[in-house]
């Protein structure tokens, strides 16, 4: 098709130079075949020469190989009788040397009874013990030949001794912690029973511990008492105190406590505390755990048992020491220093958080923080225990009526300052640099039950017991009475209410259940201002009363003349109430006028007086001896007058207490007059006194019409016991009474 | 249901001199003195019959004056002796003296026949020592005041033995024949602030009787008759006046006290520093107290707030029949085990319009009791029957 397609296509000349192109190729590729063929030829003809060659090297080299055959079976059979020779020999040699060693050991063991006494003379108790651990299991193969045995029991003999000494040196009071530590694990590799020895070990280090939190308690306690001196002398001694301090309380470093001890700084103490106590039952707790503890697994029963022993052992120990750190940091008073107090608290706890890591299933966190709650109880209670006196002090320089509100403001700011206060420098505790505040459980509790209630709420509890103690004291001040009657009043309406929230907002309280209620306390605070009120009434109403029941006893009622004036001890009751009613006006709120309308005055009444109508004056005026008259004067009035309750508890409006005393007093009066006897004169005088008392003390009462009840019986009750009862002109009663 | 209690008015006089009628012991009787200083005064003698609850009195004139206190001879039961205000003479004085009742037992009739009785009591002799002891005392501070303080009181058991208290003076009597004639044996001066007289006083019932006790002032003071020395004293025993005392008739040395503080207290006389117990259910003074003879748990009290409380105080109580003190603290569980009443307020009780000067319990049944009002009202009231019924099973069964 090639041939074809070109023919077809190409012109006659293309198709000549075509053919003469493929003429030329041929022929060279023709002279390239006849080359090649050459070259094989020649390699050919090589090898074949070599390969004859070979043939005849090999047929030398056979007979070599057959002669050294036979030189090597020659060799070897030449060694075999050598060895066979010699192999007697050399097993004897062996033996001899097996011989040798065990003598050897023999002479060991032999000499091992005295080298252990040796080794007790020289105190070198642990070479003796290794040496006897090693040869203590040849020994115990062989105790059933005789010889054996009696080194066996030699060797006990000196172990016991051995034992013995060691034992003798643990109880040694001078030995340290290390040293008593080897001791204990020599013991132990003597196969002493563990339990035992725990308890060895234990009472020693619980001896040498003692001597330690003794020694601190004797530090704490003098920082206690110079607590209480320097109350008195420490300003004094300000000076040089601080310099003793510091010389001293190196001396104490090296725990030897000198007699008469300068109180040191809490932070010293805790790292006292610290270097001592801590760090050796850091260390008794950790060779315990080495030694008794080292295999959980294989002890099994008599390891959690040697556990149980080290916890309860720390446990007391712990809580002796948390005691005495207790009693150091109740002496340190001073809760102005909050923040060096915090940080020592900090360091105390962190150093028993590490033993409490060592000893997992221990926890100490608890202790501690029962020692900050005793602790900021005690915080409380040095501000309250302030708090009182200074109340007390305040009120004696200054009872100047007038100051009375400012002074009460004053008062109740003062007591709401210092609770704010107090739980800022509380907040000091749940700083987060502290360890301890990190702690969620330990924030929570102390929040809550320290702060809240331990602190907080304790005070205002506190606060409403004090309180309540002032209405049993006798000899108070009234007007104090009064004063803090109305600080619990004004305690209960708001600022105990503030103080909490306050208190819950810093401390971040969200949780309420469980917390002492805000009414709870509220309550309190009202019945206990309630009852100072009451009290105050009482004691007020007493004054009076004492008055007016002298002022009857002592005159002579029979032989008075004629009256012509108010007596004074009417005037004087009524200065007196008029004082009380601005000691009252300035601390409570008015009140209102019960039923009649506020302005009855002393013109209204007469209309009341008229209008109780034949019960009232007329029938006094128009008296006749007649019984049956009086009697009915008396009943009458019984009639309109519901039951007067004397020592009726008061609210805390200015009438109400007015009323109260005034009630008092009216009453004293009318029993008072009820065992004299008047004559006519003296009956007329206390008619005017009544008319007196009425015509101003209305404005004091809130029910107008219980001082007319009274003073009417007071006049009715005198017009009885009078032997000739006439009662004066109403007229002329009322001309005496505006005279004077 | 409880008995209502029985009201009785004295006819318009006023009133405040109540005695139980001691030497009686069948009937339960009543002593009231009146007060007026207009009208011839009376005492009545005011029966109450148990059975058919009703009232009857024989009244008595007692023209000497008005009655201030009235007591009733332990032994003989025609003998009383009054402390009278001498209204005869028209000014205040005071006496006292012994006087005989011309009894008719029942015969004087109902209520209504009374009226006409015109006995008088017949004075059988005069009590006024006062006369001579003045002579050697510089008169009282204020003239005519000491005259109030006057009290007259019987020692129990005994018609012989009385004392009279009179300003600060106490006197010790011996009666002689029959009442007839009676002569000053011993008397003591109380020193103090001249103004604060006794008030009244009482026998102690224990140790034969030979100690009397009473009021001064805030305090209270005993004395030993045969001697005529004090022997202790409760200083300040109330903040203000101390009306009225009682002994616990059968627990030595227990004292109850009641004042002007509107508080009744109890006090062991060996102690005196703190009482050992205090009510305050009054709310005015408290005038009288008294204990129950027999079941001295229980405890009377009256007051001018008009009201008598009925108190229930076994822990300061005996047992009922007289048991050693030392046995009660043992003794005081089961008790209330037993009784399961409890301590403090039995009942209140509010039938008087007045003042309530005097309560006695009655001397012949141990649940009845008097007391009198100013007004002149006479209510006689009975022990709640629980209360009473506990008692009386408790008393069996121990």
């Amino acid at each position: 098709m090639y041939v074809q397609k070109t023919i077809k296509e190409s012109s006659l000349k293309q198709l000549l130079e075509h053919e003469s192109e493929l003429v030329s190729e041929i022929q060279s590729l023709d002279s390239d075949c006849q080359t090649l063929v050459y070259d094989h030829y020649d390699k050919f003809i090589a090898a074949a020469d070599i390969v004859r060659k070979m043939k005849e090297g090999s047929v030398s080299m056979e007979a070599q190989i057959t002669r050294l055959q036979e030189n090597m079976g020659r060799i070897t059979a030449s060694s075999t009788s050598i060895t066979s020779a010699l192999q007697e020999r050399r097993g004897h040699l062996s033996r001899l040397l097996g011989v040798h060693g065990t003598l050897k050991k023999l002479e060991f063991l032999f000499h091992l009874p005295q080298k252990i006494d040796e080794c007790i003379a020289d105190r070198n108790f642990s070479e003796g013990v290794r040496s006897y651990v090693e040869t203590a299991e040849v020994l115990h193969r062989y105790r059933h030949m005789p010889s054996f045995d009696a080194i066996h029991c030699d060797c006990e003999a000196a172990v016991g001794r051995l034992n013995a000494a060691l034992k003798e040196q643990l109880a040694l009071k001078e030995g340290s912690a290390r040293h008593l530590t080897e001791c204990v694990d020599l013991l132990l590799q003597l196969g002493e029973p563990a339990a035992g020895l725990c308890d060895d070990f234990l009472s020693h280090a619980r001896t040498k511990l003692e001597d330690d939190l003794a020694t601190l308690t004797r530090l704490a306690e003098a920082a206690a008492e110079a607590e209480q001196d320097g109350g008195t002398s420490h300003e004094a001694e300000a000076g040089e105190g601080a310099e003793e301090a510091k010389e001293i309380s190196q001396d104490e470093l090296s725990v030897s406590v000198p007699r008469k001890t300068v109180p040191m700084d809490i932070l010293e103490f805790v790292d006292i505390c610290h270097e001592t106590f801590v760090g050796n039952l850091w260390l008794v707790i950790s060779s315990y755990k080495e030694m008794f503890l080292r295999s959980p697994d294989e002890g099994g029963r008599s390891s959690t048992l040697a556990l149980e022993k080290l916890r309860t052992f720390v446990a007391g120990l712990v809580d002796q020491y948390v005691a005495v750190v207790g009693v150091r940091v109740a002496a340190e008073s001073d809760t102005a220093h909050y923040a060096p107090l915090t940080t020592a608290l900090d360091k105390f706890h962190r150093r028993l958080h590490a033993i409490t890591q060592l000893l997992p299933n221990t926890s100490f966190g608890d202790t501690a923080l029962a020692l900050k709650v005793g602790l900021a109880t005690n915080l409380g209670d040095v501000r309250h225990a302030l708090a009182a006196p200074r109340h007390l002090t305040q009120d004696g320089t200054e009872s100047t009526h007038r100051q009375l509100n400012e002074h009460l403001t004053r008062l109740v700011a003062a007591t709401a300052a210092s609770i704010k206060e107090r739980v800022t420098a509380l907040q000091a505790f749940t700083q987060p640099k502290h360890t301890f505040a990190v702690k969620a459980e330990f924030r929570h509790r102390f929040c809550r039950e320290l702060v809240r209630e331990g602190v907080v709420v304790a005070f205002f509890l506190h606060l409403t017991d004090m309180m309540m103690e002032f209405c049993y004291k006798k000899d108070k001040d009234p007007v104090l009475l009064l004063l803090l009657s109305r600080m619990c009043l004004d305690l209960h309406t708001s600022t105990v209410h503030y103080l909490l929230s306050h208190c819950d907002e810093q401390l971040q309280l969200e949780d309420k259940s469980g917390l002492t209620q805000l009414h709870t306390i509220t309550d309190g605070m009202k019945e206990a201002g309630q009852r100072l009120l009451n009290h105050y009434v009482h004691t007020q109403g007493a004054a009076i009363s004492q008055m007016l029941r002298r002022s009857v006893e002592l005159k002579d009622w029979l032989g008075c003349g004629e009256p012509r004036s108010v007596r004074r001890v009417m005037r004087t009751v009524l200065e007196e109430i008029s004082t009380i009613d601005t000691q009252v006006g300035a601390l409570y709120e008015e009140g209102s006028h019960r039923d009649r309308s506020s302005d009855s005055s002393r013109r209204t009444y007469h209309s009341v007086s008229a209008s109780r109508g034949a019960g009232g004056r007329s029938a006094w005026s128009s008296y006749t001896p007649s019984q049956l008259d009086n009697s009915l004067v008396a009943n009458l009035n019984k009639l309109w007058s519901e039951r007067i309750e004397i020592f009726a508890p008061v609210e805390f409006t200015r009438l109400s207490i007015l009323t109260g005393i005034v009630k008092i007093s009216l009453k004293t009066l009318l029993e008072s007059v009820r065992l004299r006897t008047f004559s006519r004169f003296g009956l007329q005088q206390v008619q005017v006194d009544a008319h007196y008392l009425r015509t101003y003390l209305w404005s004091y009462v809130a029910d107008e019409h219980v001082l007319n009840v009274l003073l009417d019986e007071v006049v009715t009750s005198a017009s009885v016991r009078c032997c000739e009862p006439e009662l004066m002109e109403q007229r002329v009663v009322e001309f005496i009474c505006d005279q004077s | 249901m409880d008995d209502a209690p029985i009201i009785y008015g004295l006819e318009d006089f006023q009133a405040r001199a109540l005695a139980a009628h001691s030497a009686e012991t069948e009937k339960i009787n009543f002593l009231v003195g009146t007060q007026s200083l207009r009208r011839t005064n009376q005492v009545q003698l005011i029966e109450f019959d148990d059975d058919t609850s009703l009232v009857t009195k024989q009244t008595f004139e007692h023209p000497a004056g008005e009655v201030w206190r009235i007591v009733a001879a332990p032994q003989s039961p025609d003998m009383i002796a009054t402390v009278y205000n001498n209204t005869q003479d028209y000014c205040g004085e005071f006496g006292a003296a012994i006087w005989r009742l011309s009894l008719e037992g029942s015969s004087s009739g109902s209520l209504d026949d009374s009226r006409s009785g015109g006995e008088q009591v017949e004075k059988l002799c005069s009590l006024n020592g006062a006369s001579d002891v003045d002579a050697q005392i510089p008169g009282s501070p204020v003239p005519g005041l000491g005259s109030q303080a006057w009290s007259v009181v019987w020692a129990p058991e005994n018609d012989s033995h009385l004392v009279t208290l009179v300003d600060n003076h106490i006197f010790y009597w011996d009666v002689e024949a029959a009442g007839r004639s009676a002569k000053i044996i011993g008397n003591v001066t109380v020193e103090g602030r001249g103004t604060v007289s006794l008030g009244s006083g009482r026998w102690y019932p224990h140790q034969h009787g030979s100690q009397v006790a009473a009021t001064h002032g805030s305090s209270v003071r005993a004395w030993d008759m045969r001697t005529m020395k004090p022997t202790w004293c409760v200083e300040g025993a109330h903040t203000q006046l101390v009306r009225d005392l009682d002994f616990n008739p059968n627990m030595q040395y227990y004292l109850a006290t009641c004042g002007d503080d509107c508080k009744t207290k109890f006090w062991d006389i060996r102690n005196t520093d703190q009482p050992l117990k205090e009510l305050s259910d009054h709310s005015h003074w408290v005038w009288s107290v008294r204990y129950n003879a027999s079941y001295d748990q229980l405890v009377l009290t009256c007051s001018s707030d008009q009201r008598i409380i009925l108190s229930n105080l076994p822990s300061i109580a005996s047992q009922p029949f007289g048991t050693m003190v030392d046995q009660e603290d043992t003794t005081k569980e089961d008790k209330e085990k037993v009784e399961g009443t409890e301590e403090g307020v039995i009942q209140i009780y509010d039938d008087h319009e007045d003042s309530v000067y005097a309560v006695e319990w009655s001397a012949a049944d141990f649940w009845t009791f008097a007391s009198l009002s100013y007004d002149g009202r006479l209510v006689i009231n009975k022990v709640p029957r629980s209360v009473k019924y506990k008692q009386f099973m408790y008393a069996i069964t121990s």
